[in-house]
């Protein structure tokens, strides 16, 4: 086992609580090989800033699949690289020069590459089949930490200032549910919410605990690079992990001492946004071992414009966010300690908050926006503040046994709702407070023959709040959870195998206000299950073929228990269950990836099924002072799940190529042979993208995609009953990108500029909680410049 | 910003957190309406009031205590009517009125009448409808002649930031729904 290997080791295992923490990430994972590299580099460019960075991929040139295992030598100064399973592989703190790299990897003819820094950031390397190194082992293969299943790696800086859930959608077979233009949360393979289970920098996000509507507060350009997980992972990463993960991570710390600096800013012309965001970046000469990075930044944004020359009133959002994260690094054992806060203010579509059923159907009627409003910045009622704090300290160590790590998370979560009130007040009509703490223990065993794996444990203790004189939403109650679980994988030639298990507790304390009096009600209730899954990968010609079956299970909700009170902005009085039981859900995910000369195939095929699906149930109508309510409640039924995730990419000529992508999806509820409600049509997206270098700008590229979005016509029978009015019309979206790096002298920087909606095109969206009131946005064009600030005061490498 | 300055506060969140009450916070129901009361007044001085309560509180899955009078009227008659507010779960019970008098200008009372099918004629004519501070319409208070023997509903919409006080209808008025009271109407010959 290679140092580099055993560094991989140290990052993939402290993740916190109750992942399975084999996931494994590339960019930390690079770090600790960066050093050798650097001390070579450094000697030869003294003089020049180490600060660039080198993202490669490695794909099978006919396949167009991942390659993995494989290994970039860097031939001027010996350094080996590690792309993790998706063929991902990103170099931070690069010299300025020009480099060879030496890139094998099993079943494929080795590759020479040469790279000019810092003109080139990004390198996309096609192996070809061959039968060289078929049989070859190579040597500190990293450990197969990235889940075996359907996952994807994003890069969060290139969307600087769109929503966090936005960004996600970029995946195939990820959607969003919006409110609006400013709030998005994910939807993966149809699942979102309290089924997809997001991890910040190893820590569960806790925030989603609170309902649907409220997004992840989370920076994404503090936790920049973002995998996204497709289908159940309960085993790896927890409960709750129904339809996928949404794992996020900070870049490296430097490796070498001295300091480093980025900034990062964005223009947004439909709502004048501006985003601003940098992090400086030291390790400290005088103690070597240890390196810091304070992050931050913001944006605010005005109310947006709908495609009519409409202004979506209330639409104003400010956001602060910042990070620091302190490293330190020993021969055998390593410590980590991170904080970061998160602010959001967030405008709500002033429309949006309705008094009854009428004023919801007058403002379905009506084909322009009800609420006029000009151009502001100003954020009124209805809006919601949310701030989260999160600090992480994590030990890590070789024992005889393997590495073990212990990891302490603190959350804290704090979420104001300010109502539209008759009477002036500047108080939130909603305090609610979220305390969470979790600790993981992990060991990840040496590995024994062709097995590795790992063992953990988990806990978790929360307490959930409200204020004196809220609005009725939630109970107060405390969570306790406990887990545990083991993973193991085996490789033997071209089959890779793994299987894991693992057992989750989790125990609500309740105490309920309820009633005309609003006496206090003590629940208790306790759920638990087994999750596992069993996979299997084959080497298939360059590309491979393999199959997932996985279980996971989440807990109901404490809303989907509690919940009671009137919905704003569906106009609706929404009950909770205390009687619910646990979702379990079984998945099979089958995935293929293989090129045919210029064509490459990637395709998904995946059907669940989710025993006890919760859902809302309409129920009789009721009398209020306000008229007539719909009202709903939470009950359970089985839920099928079935689609299918395809892209296929043609290669015309060096540097164009073009990209088709289809995701589809059938939902339905087993019991009542109906369809499922509030899951996303099938869309399609067709991509060009032609990149060259032109005169002084390198890696200079321009691309335009075509989206497609189909109307749901898979509606339950009774959807009238329920919904109003039916799945908005499909709609076609165009967008168009162009970028490049610009040098001058010793300073560089990227910039790009992006359109969206390019058409201006008047679309709603079937998952857009304001389609009721408000088009999508118009069109919007983004400029994105980045320019990294170099100190020239670089100086030895650390060890 | 020193790094450093985090700790203290990292100490002070696990602090209050390992030290939090465990007293249950009491909710609120936010600005509770449970009723709506018409005073009408006949030329002689004769004041009746008629109620539309709905006590629709914490829970919402029953309305509560429900009263809604029939307002019994004479053909013919003029009437002085007057519209009160009142949050009747608080004891004593709150009258709301004041402050949504204060706020006429964000406040809209909407007016609206239905014969029951089969009859012929108005069932009620509304004059005199008082006005906001701009001199639009408030509703608060305005007069009520009675028109031929027969029934309807005489809906009164409460009104919270409407964008136009003089539409034909509730909904296209905009704005939301603080309260809606739909009274029986009869109407002796």
């Amino acid at each position: 086992m290679t140092s580099a290997l055993r560094a991989s080791w140290l990052f993939a295992n402290v993740r916190l609580p109750g992942l399975f923490i084999s996931q494994f990430y590339p960019v930390l994972r690079t770090y600790a090989a960066v050093g050798g590299w650097l001390l070579a580099a450094i000697a030869a460019h003294a003089q020049d800033s180490c600060y660039h960075v080198l993202a490669i991929t490695l794909t099978e040139s006919h396949t167009r699949t991942a390659v993995s295992p494989a290994e970039v030598t860097v031939v001027e100064t010996g350094a080996h690289f590690h792309p993790d399973e998706s063929g991902y592989l990103r170099i931070a703190d690069l010299c300025s020069g020009t480099y060879t790299l030496l890139l094998e990897a099993p079943g494929t003819l080795p590759r020479t590459e040469v790279v000019s820094i810092p003109a080139q950031t990004a390198l996309d390397v096609r192996m070809e089949h061959g039968q060289v190194l078929a049989d070859v082992e190579i040597i500190g293969t990293p450990r197969a930490t990235a889940p075996l299943q359907s996952s994807t790696m994003l890069d969060a800086t290139a969307q600087a200032g769109r929503p966090l859930g936005e960004i996600l959608s970029s995946v195939n077979g990820v959607t969003t549910f919006s409110n609006g233009a400013t709030l998005a949360k994910p939807v993966i393979h149809g699942l979102s919410g309290a089924r997809v289970l997001t991890m910040a920098n190893g820590i569960r996000q806790e925030d989603q605990q609170w309902g649907t509507d409220h997004a992840l507060a989370i920076d994404p350009l503090a936790l920049e690079a973002i995998r996204v997980v497709r289908g159940a992972a309960g085993v790896r990463y927890g409960p709750e992990a129904i339809g996928g993960a949404v794992v996020m991570e900070p870049a490296p710390l430097r490796s070498k001492t001295g300091t480093s600096a980025v900034v990062r800013t964005a223009l947004f012309s439909n709502n004048g946004m501006g985003l601003l965001s940098g992090s400086i970046d030291h390790r400290f000469s005088s103690a070597p071992r240890l390196a810091i990075r304070l992050q931050g930044g913001g944006r605010r944004g005005a109310n947006y414009v709908l495609p009519g020359g409409y202004r979506a009133a209330n639409t104003a959002l400010a956001e602060g966010a910042g990070s620091l994260l302190a490293g330190w690094r020993g021969a055998h054992s390593e410590v980590e300690a991170y904080y970061s806060f998160f602010h959001t203010s967030l405008g709500l579509y002033r429309g949006s908050h309705t008094g009854n059923e009428k004023d919801l159907a007058a403002a379905v009627a009506s084909d322009t926006p009800l609420w006029p409003a000009g151009f502001s910045y100003t954020i009124d009622r209805p809006r919601q503040e949310v701030a989260h704090h999160l600090a992480k300290a994590k030990a890590a160590m070789d024992t005889r046994f393997g590495r073990a790590s212990i990891t302490y998370g603190f959350q804290h979560n704090l979420r104001r709702e300010y109502d539209v009130q008759r009477i002036e007040t500047d108080r939130a009509q909603l305090n609610l407070s979220l305390t969470t703490q979790t600790l993981h223990l992990a060991l990840e065993h040496r590995r024994i023959g062709a097995f590795s794996g790992s063992f953990g444990v988990d806990g978790l203790y929360a307490e959930n709040r409200f204020a004196d004189g809220d609005r009725v939403f939630l109970p107060f109650y405390d969570t306790r959870g406990v887990g545990t679980y083991l993973i193991e994988r085996y490789r033997r030639g071209d089959w890779t195998a793994e299987a894991g298990l693992r057992w989750d507790g989790r125990r609500y304390d309740v105490q309920n206000p309820q009633g005309p009096s609003q006496g206090v009600v003590r629940y208790e209730r306790a759920y638990s299950a087994p999750s596992a899954t069993l996979g299997v990968r084959h080497r298939w010609g360059s590309g491979h073929i393999g199959a997932t079956l996985s279980a996971a299970w989440r807990a109901p909700q404490p809303a989907e228990l509690f919940a009671q009170g009137y919905h704003q902005s569906a106009a609706r009085i929404e009950t909770g269950n205390s009687d619910l039981g646990a979702e379990q859900a079984y998945g099979v995910n089958l995935d293929a990836e293989r090129t045919f000369g210029k064509l490459s195939v990637e395709a998904t095929l995946y059907h669940q099924r989710i025993a006890d699906y919760i859902f809302l149930q309409p129920g009789p109508g009721l009398l209020t002072i306000r008229g007539f309510f719909r009202t709903f409640q939470y009950q359970q039924t089985d839920a099928a799940l079935t689609g299918a995730d395809l892209t296929l990419t043609y290669d015309w000529t060096e540097g164009l190529s073009t990209t088709a992508q289809a995701s589809l999806l059938r939902a339905k509820d087993v019991q009542r042979d109906e369809w499922l409600i509030l899951i996303p049509p099938d869309r399609f997206k067709l991509s060009t993208r032609y990149a060259t270098d032109v005169w002084k700008l390198r890696g200079a590229y321009v691309s335009v995609d075509g989206r497609y979005v189909m109307r749901q016509a898979r509606v339950p029978e009774n959807f009238d009953a329920i919904d109003f009015p039916r799945p908005p019309a499909g709609y076609f979206l165009l967008g168009a990108e162009i970028g490049s790096a610009l040098h001058f002298g010793r300073q560089s920087l990227t910039w790009s500029l992006a359109a969206t909606n390019a058409l201006n095109t008047r679309y709603r969206d079937y998952l857009d909680a304001f389609r009721y009131f408000i088009d999508r946005p118009g069109r919007d064009v983004a400029l994105r410049v980045t320019v990294p600030i170099s100190f020239q005061k670089n100086s030895t490498s650390t060890p | 910003m020193k790094p450093l300055q985090f700790l203290p506060f990292f100490l002070l969140m696990l602090f209050t957190a390992a030290c939090s009450k465990d007293d249950t916070p009491q909710p609120e129901e936010q600005e509770l309406i449970t009723t709506l009361r018409m005073k009408l007044t006949d030329t002689a001085g004769v004041a009746n009031t008629f109620t539309y309560k709905v006590e629709n509180g914490f829970g919402s899955t029953s309305p509560g205590t429900v009263q809604v009078d029939t307002v019994a009227l004479s053909s013919g008659a003029t009437y002085n009517a007057e519209l009160s507010v009142l949050n009747e779960k608080a004891s004593p019970a709150e009258d709301l009125t004041p402050e949504i008098i204060s706020e006429s200008d964000d406040h809209l009372f909407f007016l609206d009448i239905a014969r029951s099918t089969g009859a012929t004629g108005l069932l009620l004519t509304i004059t005199d409808m008082s006005a906001d501070s701009q001199n639009r319409i408030f509703a608060q208070k305005f007069n009520v002649i009675a028109g031929a023997a027969g029934s309807g509903t005489f809906t009164i919409t409460l009104l919270h930031q409407p964008t136009n006080k003089s539409a034909g209808s509730a909904a296209s008025a905009g704005g939301e729904t603080d309260l809606e009271a739909v009274y029986p109407v009869r109407i002796a010959p």
